[in-house]
């Protein structure tokens, strides 16, 4: 049976002379979801297209989704009609130019608020809940507490907050486009990829027999694991250096030979070409890390 | 029959167990006695109700873990065979290799002498292999079962799961048309950018096999993320797969490209031209 | 062709045919979780001891005479497998009488299908079910097992697990009973 819940934001309008260019938050929204089935473990899956994710493990059985709406500041360009005009290619007369103008003054030091329809969509599946924002110019912080051993699936783009999950214990997937991932306290397996963002993950332990992979084409990629971790490593980078203080143990690559060299003090810096197996306490979690320009960082938990 | 008996007769009466003889006997005393009949009926009702309970399925990793752990004493058990099995074949391999005669076998000997190896080196390779095709016909098998587990698994929701179907197919010795058609379609389709990066890596392994080449070279033009073109430019260049510099040419004209792959790609066409 | 029996496959296994297993373990590895975890509950768990039990049939492989039918040595290794988990808890392995700890079961909102209310108060009653007559019950309803079988498992004579079924089938109907009497609206 699906439940389908429908949040409205409330429109207000700002009267604020001189408000500065950055985002402001406006309006929130909450709202509780549970699943079907509370006793078995649970999936959220969250696509917005502009916007941050924070998800966080408590002890409850239910989904708790707060969100709350950036505004959006109108463009250098949007506040000159004239400019915005020009750009849709209008050819007007001087009595609809004048008009337009005599409105742009009225508006002049407010933000305008976009009157179309926005809001979260939430549905729940049989276990599975689904956050999606409409697609609009609005960006949306969410924040989200599910129980702990939930599943995720994350996506979402945005220059400066990304994605945050903080002690959640099921299956971690995560995209985005700018921001970066950081997840802490979770035991995977985590499938994560960024364009441009960084990606650092903190695994308080690690599911065994379960592959996980992070790739990043710009970003660094910085993992913690366990002392005692079993995993085997599949590294490529392109023109990023690897630095580990665990004790690999390489092992050649059915694709490529490598040479390893060694420095002092720190960390171990391994492998120069673009594939690196090692193994860690003899191999177990197969782990793969792709970065085109980043570094990968291998940490052992302190 | 008394109601002690029926009593006794209860286990197999809902079990379905009672012969005709026994059932007709229960049935009487029923109809005559009101306390059995209502505590038989009660027990039935519960017998039948517990058909209600869902039969649940486990996770997929229960059956990867069942596997893996097939597999590593399977391995177990093949290093001890091939360790029993080294002297009987070393006797064997040894009439074999040697020509019959003498002037062929001490240029051999040289030949191995001064290639530095030495007869030991070779020795232990071919006995290796022999083992090997002692045990292929197992192996065979297992190889069987995981094809039809890597299969499913490239079917699941959790990207976790798709990894792991990946990462199994890629150890097959014989992969076979349905996982090289898996291979390629979630090299493809797959949501997941991190599983199509793994599919590209264990499409190397099988680059010889026919669908391999053009499946790869028709790929680049539809993917998206740069990562995993950058993966696929690198394969095609180090396989020297010719047929795909019309695709790097096309893919070179293509505003969205990010940079690097640009770069890659044009390097690229200069290494296969 | 028909499908090679149990017995056959579990015998090649034994003699060295190792991948044969594979084809046991599809037959049988859900009814096998299933039955643990509706002796615990707890589902990582019973995927845990299903793992053990068939590490056990590989490791005892040798020791299989064939005389029992593999489902009885087979669910023999199981019990072995959740008692030895029972003891690394430092619990007492439960007599008759003793009562378990009951499982985890959430009964669901009142207005989900009848069905499933059910389903869920069955399961809770059952888990109340004392650990040697829920065994039984399981055995017989659950996994299919013939009451001889079910006797050879656990090495005591039929007529004492046909009572025992008697029973728990009727103390599992109080139980439930009084459950459904307590969440009534």
């Amino acid at each position: 049976m699906k439940t389908i819940v429908r949040l409205a934001g409330i429109i207000i309008l700002l009267w604020a002379a001189g408000m500065a260019d950055n985002a402001q938050e406006s309006q929130a929204d909450h709202a509780v979801v549970n699943f079907s089935n509370p006793a078995k473990p649970g999936k959220v899956e969250v696509d917005i297209s502009e916007g941050s994710i924070t998800v966080r493990g408590y002890e409850g059985k239910d989904v708790i989704i707060d969100a709350r709406w950036r505004e959006r500041v109108l463009t250098e360009k949007e506040q000159e009609p004239e400019a915005a005009l020009a750009e849709k290619g209008e050819e007007l007369d001087q009595e609809e130019l004048a008009r337009k103008k005599a409105q742009a003054e009225k508006a002049k030091g407010m933000k305008m608020i976009e009157v179309e329809s926005m809001g979260l969509t939430i549905e729940e599946e049989e276990n599975v809940i689904q956050v999606n924002a409409e697609e609009g110019k609005r960006a949306v912080d969410l924040v989200i507490q599910v129980p702990f051993s939930t599943s995720l699936r994350l996506s979402c783009r945005d220059d400066e907050r990304g994605v945050t999950v903080d002690r959640v214990d099921g299956e971690i997937e995560v995209d985005t486009s700018d921001g970066p991932i950081i997840l802490t306290n979770v035991s995977g397996p985590v499938v994560a990829d960024s364009s441009d963002g960084e990606i650092k993950a903190v695994f308080g332990k690690v599911t065994p027999g379960k592959p996980m992979s992070f790739s990043a084409m710009d970003g660094d990629i910085d993992i913690t694991l366990p002392l005692d971790v079993k995993a085997s490593l599949k590294i490529k980078t392109d023109e990023g250096q690897i630095y580990t203080d665990f004790d690999v143990r390489l092992t050649p690559s059915q694709q490529k030979k490598e040479e390893d060299e060694r420095k002092e003090g720190g960390g171990y810096r391994v492998a120069f070409e673009k594939v690196t197996l090692g193994l860690i306490n003899g191999g177990g979690v197969e782990i793969q890390l792709t970065t085109y320009e980043g570094n990968i960082y291998v940490r052992k938990a302190k | 029959m008394k109601c002690e008996q029926t009593r006794e007769k209860s286990a197999d009466y809902l079990a379905g167990e009672l012969d005709e003889k026994s059932l007709a006997e229960v049935r009487a005393h029923l109809a005559d006695c009101p306390a059995c009949r209502e505590e038989l009926e009660g027990l039935s009702a519960i017998w039948t109700k517990l058909g209600v309970l869902p039969k649940e399925q486990p996770s997929a990793s229960l059956r990867s873990r069942f596997y893996e752990m097939l597999e590593a004493y399977k391995e177990g058990m093949e290093k001890e065979r091939a360790r029993l099995d080294l002297g009987r074949n070393l006797s064997r391999w040894l009439g074999r290799l040697m020509p019959r005669k003498p002037a062929y076998q001490i240029a051999l000997s040289l030949v191995l002498i001064a290639a530095g190896l030495g007869s030991g080196y070779l020795l232990s390779v071919r006995s290796r292999s022999a083992a090997r095709t002692e045990v292929a016909g197992l192996k065979g098998e297992v190889d069987d079962m995981r094809r039809i587990v890597a299969v499913s698994l490239l079917k699941q929701a959790s990207p976790s799961e798709r990894l792991m179907g990946v990462s199994w197919s890629a150890q097959l010795d014989r992969p076979g048309d349905e996982i090289i058609a898996a291979l390629l379609d979630t090299l493809n389709q797959d949501p997941n950018v991190n599983v199509r990066l793994a599919a590209v890596d264990a499409l190397y392994l099988f680059y010889n096999h026919p669908e391999v080449k053009d499946g790869l070279v028709r790929s680049l033009s539809g993917q998206t993320s740069p990562l995993v073109q950058l993966s696929l430019i690198d394969l095609l260049v180090e396989i020297r797969e010719r047929r795909a510099v019309e695709a790097l040419e096309r893919l070179i004209q293509d505003h969205d490209l990010n940079p690097k792959v640009k770069k890659r790609a044009e390097m690229g066409l200069t290494q296969l031209s | 062709m028909e499908p090679t029996s149990d017995n056959r496959l579990m015998e090649e296994v034994r003699d060295g045919k190792v991948e044969r297993l594979a084809i046991l373990f599809e037959r049988h590895h859900v009814m096998l979780f299933n039955f643990f975890l509706r002796l615990t509950g707890n589902r990582s768990l019973s995927e845990d001891l299903v793992q053990d039990v068939f590490f056990r049939i590989l490791k005892y492989r040798k020791t299989y005479q064939g005389q029992s039918k593999f489902t009885v040595w087979m669910y023999q290794i199981a019990r072995n497998v959740h008692v030895d988990h029972l003891r690394k808890q430092k619990q007492e392995v439960p007599l008759d009488e003793q009562f378990e700890e009951p499982a985890v079961a959430e009964t669901p909102p009142i207005e989900r299908l009848s069905a499933e209310v059910d389903a869920a108060l069955l399961k809770k009653a059952l888990d109340r079910l004392p650990l040697r007559k829920r065994e039984v019950l399981l055995l017989s309803r659950f996994q299919e097992m013939k009451y001889r079988e079910i006797a050879e498992l656990l090495g005591c004579d039929i007529g004492s697990i046909k009572s025992t079924i008697h029973r728990a089938v009727k103390e599992l109907g109080k139980i439930y009973f009084e459950l459904q009497g307590g969440t009534s609206p």
